[in-house]
């Protein structure tokens, strides 16, 4: 039922008795879009009858660019509240602020509750704090998935700068050190940014949206290992909601909480992930590995592997090529670093495995550039071989790219080396499956290879089935070893890995898949689990993997590093395979779900995953990964020759086996 | 296009009107019926007559029904549905047999029963809430659905176990066999212990679009009275129900879907 709820904020627009909208009289900026268009900026007013105001409004058409609209605003510093009204479906509405030559802030317009009659729905976002001597411009963003019109957008100030920061985007030296930034802004891309206007005003029934909110993690979320392990600590930050003084820390505290609950289905994102740019990209990609030439200038973590530069772009790698090493981030291991990223980092990489953190480190590149203050690194040479001394770079004086600037870029797949003809050398594998005889072989020794990111098939035979299918076909024929690597797994359905499954692996009843069935179900013990896998036998629940006449006389090397879901099941039923082995420097991810996602007006979203997996003597395996079978970490010394450590090993592993 | 105070004034004086800081000016019943639905999806409308009301406002609650915070359904407002999402908690499908992840009519604003989105489902569609059951306990299920023609009863709602088959389908029975003034019919029943995860089944049998909101699923108390019906059902229900089920194992596992067209446009949009 309609439930009163103003929220806090000014009111700003108003309706007459009859219904006809007015706007404030203090707004510094009004549309309604009955002065022509702008195409340029994606302004195509229609003619509309029931508009809000005026006899037009805006078009934004299906998940088209959208429309920018310009707003300039006195200068001085203010706070200001931006609204508008939409009406037939959702609109992303954001009011990009810039200071300089691209976006330094961004707010999203999230609903306030106020509809009309005939359809509208006001978006508004409030108190959005600009510096007006220096700003250089804003605007509101307007887009829509299915198309949409927007009426009535105005611009009102509600505030004075007597919340403003003494200096309002101060310098800073990365996010987590707590002196650089007020409450409610962090500290990116070195400099402090206001994060308010990224999510909607606390709620009126601020306890029950607590309560609610908090329900979908307790009710709902799935892993048992995690919810054994990881639910007490999530419920602090749910508790941050309901003690929450401010905007930020009360949503902010529920964004946390799901990714607090260590899950690789299990993730949070919001508009400023996308909208904010990056200026200071970097062109460099790092990996976990044994750091074995520079042992003797840094030690070893005691709790975390190395972390070193896997391969790098031709500019913005800050002088550091593969075989590179980074030692620290802001005086922390890189690894715990990115780890206490939890709070402020919304799109935070969740991993269910406890003992392993690729993720982390493929994303290093990112979260360097956007919350760090410093880097410890050690160059080598890699034609002697040897390491220089431990040397710190400050990201703040690292120059700023001018917007649109060339980068050379390279995607981060934790593979040092292409080994597969026609595999891009920017790592841009996206949904591509590259299949072939791989460069270090011939026509001889026919080793295949598969360098692939996707499981994504929705009817086994669309999405990477088909290239799958091409490529198994071409070993049943003329393979006498193969080398998977699947280094890189965004996962995708099951359909997928089954198709590989059949050509190296014998039927066999591999896992039972249970969806959360009761809202007050924890870890089961192992006899009732295995009492469940034994009851799905023979019936379409249970997972079987295989085929009847598997090629066994052909070597199998799976290479693996960074997975989930699906990219974790691959492996899963590979593993124990007669002429299978598993090659990686850890366990796998051990996202054995699915999950649903949910969104707040395109503009704050959360993951979470659903359900979890039991093998056949009762345990479960969400948040365990699978094993290797040939532990091999990428070595330092490696990198620097030129080498790629783990498919080496898989390589050699394969030479020995060939088929006839 | 930027308008200045000025103008904005100069409107408010012609109107002889000054802007109000009421929140709602005039408001409508919070229990008042909607504007039925355009059947383009658009809000309709024409330019009123001097002297006629143009609009009424009212004030939602943007998160929809939270008060009813133990919710066993994981969106049963729909309020944090997403265009972005591939794997949402509502199935949809133009028959059960078609029943998959394709969920995206949602309708928007004041048409909805609570908060601001609510579901659209043409005649003969099937939309289905995925939710859990409560170990031991009772549960209660209840809906709304806005009719533009037909019966209450000529929507079909049951808490199905479209998984396991191992608990018998209930009707969620209308509470009245005609919509009330404004068009809306409510949905509610007491349903025995589950042992298996619980859906909420809702067909448009009705010959016209409907709107679904305020969708709950909850523990109750021992002491309630089970008002369900299930079983036997006509032949055709329970071919429907069959087909369902078989829909819905199909998406059992893993279902990790690249970007949807939706979230690619916007971060095509996005790019520097």
């Amino acid at each position: 039922m309609a439930l009163a709820t103003a929220p806090t904020g000014a009111r700003a627009g108003d309706f007459t008795a009859d219904g006809s909208f007015l706007f404030d009289p203090g707004a510094v900026a009004a549309f309604d879009f009955e002065d022509g268009g702008d195409p340029q900026n994606g302004i195509v007013p229609k003619s509309d009858a029931a508009s809000l105001s005026g006899g037009h409004v805006l078009a934004v058409p299906a998940q088209a660019m959208g429309a920018s609209l310009p707003v300039a605003l006195p200068p001085a510093r203010a706070t200001y509240r931006v609204s508008a009204w939409i009406r037939d479906s959702e609109v992303v509405v954001s009011v990009e602020i810039a200071y300089g030559p691209r976006v330094s802030e961004v707010a999203a317009l999230y609903p306030t509750g106020r509809v009309t009659s005939d359809g509208w729905v006001e978006v508004a976002a409030d108190h959005l704090r600009v510096d007006g001597p220096r700003l250089t411009s804003l605007s509101v963003g307007l887009f829509s998935a299915t198309g949409a019109v927007v009426d009535a957008v105005e611009v009102v100030p509600d505030g004075d700068d007597g919340g403003f920061p003494v200096t309002p985007n101060a310098a800073c030296g990365g996010v987590t050190d707590p002196a650089s930034c007020a409450a409610d802004q962090l500290c990116i891309w070195s400099e402090c940014r206001n994060v308010s206007g990224w999510v909607p005003p606390i709620p009126a029934d601020r306890d029950d949206v607590a309560d609610y909110l908090a329900g979908r993690v307790d009710l709902l979320f799935g892993p048992y290992l995690e919810r054994t392990v990881d639910l007490p600590a999530v419920h602090t930050y749910l508790d941050q909601m309901r003690f929450a003084k401010d905007r930020w820390t009360y949503w902010n505290g529920f964004l946390t909480a799901v990714r607090r609950l260590h899950d690789g289905h299990t993730t949070t994102g919001g508009l400023a992930d996308f909208v904010l740019q990056n200026p200071r990209p970097l062109a460099l990609c790092f990996l976990e590995g044994d750091a074995d030439v520079s042992h003797g200038v840094a030690p070893k973590d005691a709790e975390y592997l190395d972390v070193l530069v896997s391969h790098a772009g031709g500019d913005h790698n800050l002088g550091l090529h593969a075989g590179d090493r980074l030692v620290a981030v802001d005086g922390q291991h890189p690894i715990a670093w990115a780890r206490a990223l939890l709070g402020a980092y919304w799109g935070q990489p969740g991993i269910s495995n406890h003992t392993t953190f690729a993720e982390h480190a493929s994303l290093l590149r990112s979260t360097i550039s956007r919350f760090a203050g410093t880097i410890d690194v050690v160059r080598c040479d890699p034609v002697k071989g040897t390491c220089g001394a431990v040397e710190t770079i400050a990201l703040a004086d690292v120059p700023a790219d001018t917007p649109g600037a060339p980068l050379d870029e390279v995607y981060c797949d934790n593979r040092p080396l292409r080994h597969v003809p026609g595999a891009p050398a920017d790592h841009s594998t996206g949904d591509a499956v590259y299949s072939g005889i791989v460069k270090e072989s011939d026509a001889t020794e026919k080793i295949w290879g598969l360098e692939w990111e996707s499981l994504y098939t929705s009817d086994g035979a669309d999405g990477v089935a088909g290239p799958l299918n091409a490529a198994v076909a071409s070993w049943q024929t003329g393979a006498r070893g193969v080398i998977l690597d699947h280094r890189t797994g965004f996962g995708g359905t099951i359909l997928a890995p089954e198709i590989l499954w059949s050509f190296s692996i014998q039927t066999h009843a591999n896992d039972l898949y249970v969806d959360r069935t009761f809202a007050e179900e924890e870890q089961p013990s192992l006899t009732d689990a295995k009492a469940r896998f034994d009851a799905a036998l023979g019936t379409s629940s249970m997972q079987y993997v295989g085929s009847g006449s598997p090629r066994t006389d052909v070597p199998v090397a799976l290479l693996l590093t960074e997975d989930v879901s699906a990219s974790d099941w691959l492996p899963q039923g590979m593993k124990g395979g007669q002429n299978v082995r598993l090659f990686a420097p850890f366990q796998t991810n051990g996202g054995f779900s699915t999950r649903y996602s949910l969104g707040y007006w395109l503009s704050m979203s959360y993951v979470m995953a659903v359900g979890d997996d039991i093998l056949a003597d009762g345990t479960t395996h969400n948040g365990r990964g699978v094993d290797p079978d040939v532990v091999v970490l990428p070595r330092q010394s490696d990198l620097l020759a030129g080498k790629d450590s783990v498919y080496e090993a898989a390589l050699a592993w394969v030479r020995a086996g060939l088929a006839p | 296009m930027s308008r200045p105070l000025l103008l904005a004034l100069l409107a408010a004086a012609l109107l002889g009107c000054a802007a109000s800081n009421e929140s709602v000016s005039p408001v409508s019943k919070g229990d008042a019926g909607p504007t039925p639905p355009a059947p383009d999806g658009g809000a309709g409308g024409s330019a009123p007559d001097a002297g006629t009301v143009r609009r009424t406002i009212e004030q939602r609650n943007p998160f929809g029904n939270v008060a009813e915070t133990q919710n066993l359904l994981w969106d049963g407002d729909f309020e944090w549905y997403s265009p972005f999402s591939d794997e949402y908690g509502w199935l949809a499908g133009a028959s059960p047999e078609t029943i998959g992840y394709a969920f995206s009519d949602v309708r928007l604003g004041a048409v909805c029963r609570s908060g601001l989105k609510c579901a659209g489902v043409k005649n003969k569609h099937v939309i289905v809430g995925i939710a859990v059951a409560s170990s031991g306990n009772k549960i209660e299920a209840s809906f709304w659905a806005h009719l533009r023609k037909g019966t209450c009863d000529q929507v079909t709602a049951l808490v199905a176990d479209l998984d396991a088959g191992a608990d018998p389908d209930v009707t969620v029975a209308p509470v009245a066999k005609a919509p009330d003034a404004a068009g809306w019919c409510q949905y509610d029943t007491v349903v025995d212990a589950r042992v298996a995860k619980s859906y909420l089944y809702i067909d448009n049998g009705t010959g016209d679009y409907i709107v679904v909101d305020d969708a709950v699923i909850k523990k109750v108390a021992p002491k309630m009275s089970l008002k369900a019906w299930h079983g036997p059902f006509t032949g055709a229900l329970a071919a429907d129900l069959d087909a369902a089920r078989a829909a819905v194992r199909r998406l059992r596992g893993p279902h990790d879907a690249p970007p949807n067209a939706a979230r690619r446009a916007f971060q095509r949009g996005r790019q520097p």
